[in-house]
């Protein structure tokens, strides 16, 4: 999902609920209207939500897979060399012995996949940040402790300031904002 | 499952020709002792299925989730067949002699001797099969079923672990390795889990997460090869003549390919079950299911086959048709016991029905 930049009117609109049922069905209605640029904001983990946002995106999977692929590789070839650069034979074990290398190549593989799955997690999400648009609307604290947003991004092809407005309107939600883009930089 | 797994008069016809192919086994070793190896090798993988399953439903009676309420009624169905796993074991008792040396010649003096003494092994065997038969009984009359869970558990790993040791660890008296029990259930649970799990796919009605039964299917492959690489590294860091005499015979002659089989078997499944698309896909998951049904066939054959004396040629046949007919019968087994499962629990519901006061 590409974020809207500064030659939009503005950010997105956003509509506030109040149970995470209405949320799931907002973010539904909306894919059934047509809008993709679709993103939500949640006080807990709503089940279903990243479905019917339509949330397909498997790059963190693959990064975690490729940091597991490069743990195990590095962790191997870092015994092999330190054992042939520095060779010391022990009670007749050889030099190069495979079932003794597999616990720290195991665990190499284990922090890399940790290590790629959260550090590609924060920089796809472009965090740490120090701000973001919707903070300037004021109801969104809440999304803290119990609304649940639904915002519809401005980078959207079917997006219109007014209709989308009436859109969101329809939904029934507690109350539609605005979001305004933020002065540079964030 | 509503709908039947087989219609009932096929099913009773599978169960027929499984008995007869198990009979025919049994014949061969009236003739030649040893084909009772092939025998244990049969038990032991078709045992796995209600032993796996009972720590299965011990499992889901502690750990709440969607493969609960989709592998749930399979599960409790295979407790239904712990009293076939009994019945099979009954020729393995006669046998003893033939199967275990240490019967004709006691390994030492004192407690090990006395532990390894016939009629000690007959009864700790039974107080493992009444142990996980009450504990099975517990678990379908659903009463009190987290407690059940839990401490079911605990006993049944000490229990099998003792299990184990007898019918497997023994067949060498030599061998010692604390880890076997827990290697042995893994492989029990991969059996039971793949098994069920490939019932479903293909009798039952489609599941509704794929995705999350392939995730179960790849953690009790992830365990397994846990304790089977755990065991060996023990083995293989102490370097301790028993043990190392252990494997070496196990990868002997035409052990060696099937070495690589097993582990080929099992670790191209769990690698692939990575995969999101192919670990939600019904048709994959059985292909990979059935691969590693196979892969655990032949590991308990590795385990227990290289011990085997007499022709082996004898104890390979046996094997297979005990395998075969242990097989039939247990499928036959398992469409009987998926219908009167569910009517289990159904009828303590309605008898609390009837007792509440109107």
């Amino acid at each position: 999902m590409r974020e809207p930049t500064p030659r939009t009117t503005v950010f997105g609109i956003m509509a506030e609920f109040d149970r995470p049922e209405r949320l799931v069905e907002g973010a539904r209605r909306a894919r059934e209207a047509g809008f993709e640029q679709l993103d939500a904001y949640s006080p807990f983990p709503v089940e279903g939500l990243s479905k019917e946002l339509g949330f397909r995106d498997r790059r963190v999977s693959w990064l975690t897979l490729a940091g597991g692929i490069l743990g195990m590789t590095l962790g191997f070839w870092m015994q092999v060399y330190t054992n042939e650069d520095y060779s010391i034979l022990i009670g007749g074990r050889p030099l190069l012995a495979v079932p003794a290398f597999m616990l720290i190549t195991f665990e190499l593989m284990v922090l890399f996949a940790v290590l790629f799955s959260i550090g590609g997690m924060l920089a796809l999400n472009r965090l740490p940040r120090l701000h973001h648009p919707v903070f300037d609307v004021k109801a969104f604290d809440l999304a803290h402790t119990d609304r649940f947003f639904l915002m519809i991004l401005a980078s959207d092809r079917s997006f219109d300031r007014d209709e989308t407005k009436a859109f969101l309107a329809d939904l029934h939600p507690v109350g539609v904002h605005t979001v305004e883009h933020t002065e540079e930089p964030e | 499952m509503n709908e039947p797994l087989f219609p009932a008069p096929f099913s009773r016809n599978v169960g027929f020709c499984g008995g007869l192919s198990a009979g025919l086994a049994l014949c061969l070793a009236l003739f030649e002792p040893t084909a009772l190896f092939g025998w244990l090798t049969a038990f032991l993988f078709w045992s796995s299925v209600p032993l796996g399953a009972l720590c299965l439903v011990m499992m889901m009676r502690l750990i709440s989730g969607a493969w609960r309420d989709e592998l749930g009624q399979e599960a409790e169905a295979a407790l239904l067949l712990l009293p076939l796993a009994a019945l099979a074991l009954i020729p393995l008792l006669f046998a003893l002699p033939v199967l275990y040396g240490w019967v004709k010649e006691p390994v030492g003096q004192g407690f090990r001797g006395i532990y390894l003494s016939r009629g000690i092994f007959v009864g700790r065997t039974a107080v493992f099969l009444i142990a996980a038969g009450g504990i099975a009984a517990l678990l379908l009359m659903r009463r009190r079923s987290s407690a059940i869970g839990a401490l079911g558990l605990i006993a049944f790993m000490i229990l099998h672990t003792m299990f184990a040791v007898d019918w497997v660890m023994s067949l060498d008296p030599h061998f010692h390795s604390s880890g076997l029990g827990l290697y042995l259930l893994s492989i029990e649970t991969v059996i039971a889990i793949a098994f069920l799990l490939l019932l479903k796919l293909i009798a039952g009605p489609p599941p509704n997460n794929t995705d999350i039964l392939g995730g179960v299917l790849f953690c009790a492959l992830l365990i397994w090869a846990y304790f089977a690489f755990m065991q060996y590294l023990i083995i293989w860091s102490t370097n301790f003549p028993p043990g190392v005499l252990w494997y070496e015979h196990r990868a002997e002659g035409m052990w060696s390919p099937v070495e690589y089989a097993i582990g080929t078997l099992a670790l191209v499944p769990a690698l692939l079950l990575l995969f999101e698309p192919i670990r939600g896909d019904a048709r994959w998951l059985a292909l990979l299911c059935l691969s590693t049904l196979l892969g655990k066939a032949l590991e308990v054959a590795w385990l227990v086959l290289p011990a085997a004396s007499g022709p082996p040629l004898v104890s390979f046949a046996a094997t297979v048709l005990a395998f075969a007919g242990m097989g039939a019968v247990c499928l036959s087994a398992m469409a009987a016991a998926l219908r009167i499962a569910p009517r289990i629990g159904r009828e303590r519901s309605e008898g609390k029905v009837r007792h509440e006061p109107r």
